[in-house]
């Protein structure tokens, strides 16, 4: 890896970190949203919670060493593209998770 | 006393000698021979994956980024394995149009709405990432396996439709 790519895989990450950020966010509301509903902490679906803030750093990881020794155009575009993926699996999993709320209140 | 023969400068630039037991016949090779003796700019690159064949070690990156050149000479197994490689990889680029489709459609199944304007801002990115997100994959996975083995390429086209299922769109269809 050059100079040119540990800056683009720094810049980024910015990304990454908001897509943690957003996982965490949810980590720490979704359950206490669910309180006042009435919802118990084992109605609360924590491995999704869980897989937002972890699987962005996952994709990112994957998506660097897999592209690691391309050149900068396709190193890039392998990062962004983890970063698509990073999106579209976090809406898979809101709409899954908020599928599987259970009111039981 | 009969004078040994004159040493032949150029005997280690050409890998002809059918009479060495080094030398093994292999159809790529044949293939490249044929080729190479009729243009003669090919030469070089031909005698390349001819030594590669013959140390054994043919499936080499230098061996498979040359095959494009020998297209015309390729073996009809060779070719079918081309065509088949090509028909799954369209077949996975439909699939991957149609969870363009599918993430176009669903995403506003889900109803999200950031509390401020900077976070409403990033989710709307968010979407638009997520609705290049099929497209990305195809391309890049494509784009780095141009030259690498068939099971690659399809390893990671099929990873792809695991990861990227558009479970808003399936969800709502499945309620």
């Amino acid at each position: 890896m050059t100079g040119t790519h540990v800056g683009v895989t720094a810049l980024l990450s910015m990304v990454v970190g908001w897509f943690v950020f957003d996982g965490i966010a949810s980590l720490v509301s979704l359950p206490a949203f669910y309180a006042e509903l009435g919802v118990g902490p084992e109605g609360v679906p924590w491995a999704l919670l869980w897989s937002g803030v972890l699987l962005p750093v996952v994709f990112y990881a994957v998506a660097v060493v897999v592209a690691r020794r391309q050149p900068m155009p396709r190193f890039t575009i392998v990062l962004i593209t983890a970063l698509a993926a990073t999106a579209a699996v976090r809406l898979s999993i809101i709409a899954i998770a908020t599928g599987s709320i259970v009111l039981t209140a | 006393m009969p004078r040994p023969p004159a040493p032949d400068d150029d005997a280690a630039l050409r890998w002809d000698e059918l009479g060495d037991p080094s030398y093994v016949e292999s159809e790529t090779a044949a293939a490249v021979a044929s080729r190479a003796a009729a243009n003669a700019g090919a030469a070089n690159a031909g005698a390349v994956d001819m030594h590669g064949d013959g140390d054994g070690a043919g499936a080499g990156d230098s061996h498979r980024g040359s095959r494009s050149s020998l297209s015309p000479l390729m073996t009809p197994a060779v070719g079918r394995k081309s065509l088949a490689n090509t028909v799954l990889t369209a077949f996975f680029g439909l699939v991957y149009v149609a969870y363009s489709l599918g993430w176009i459609i669903g995403i506003n199944l889900v109803p999200l709405n950031g509390p401020t304007l900077v976070i409403e801002v990033m989710y709307q990115f968010s979407e638009f990432l997520t609705i290049l997100a099929s497209a990305m994959w195809f391309a890049s996975v494509l784009s780095l396996t141009r030259k690498g083995r068939a099971v690659h390429r399809f390893g990671w086209l099929a990873l792809g439709t695991l990861v990227l299922i558009p479970w808003p769109i399936v969800l709502g269809v499945l309620a």
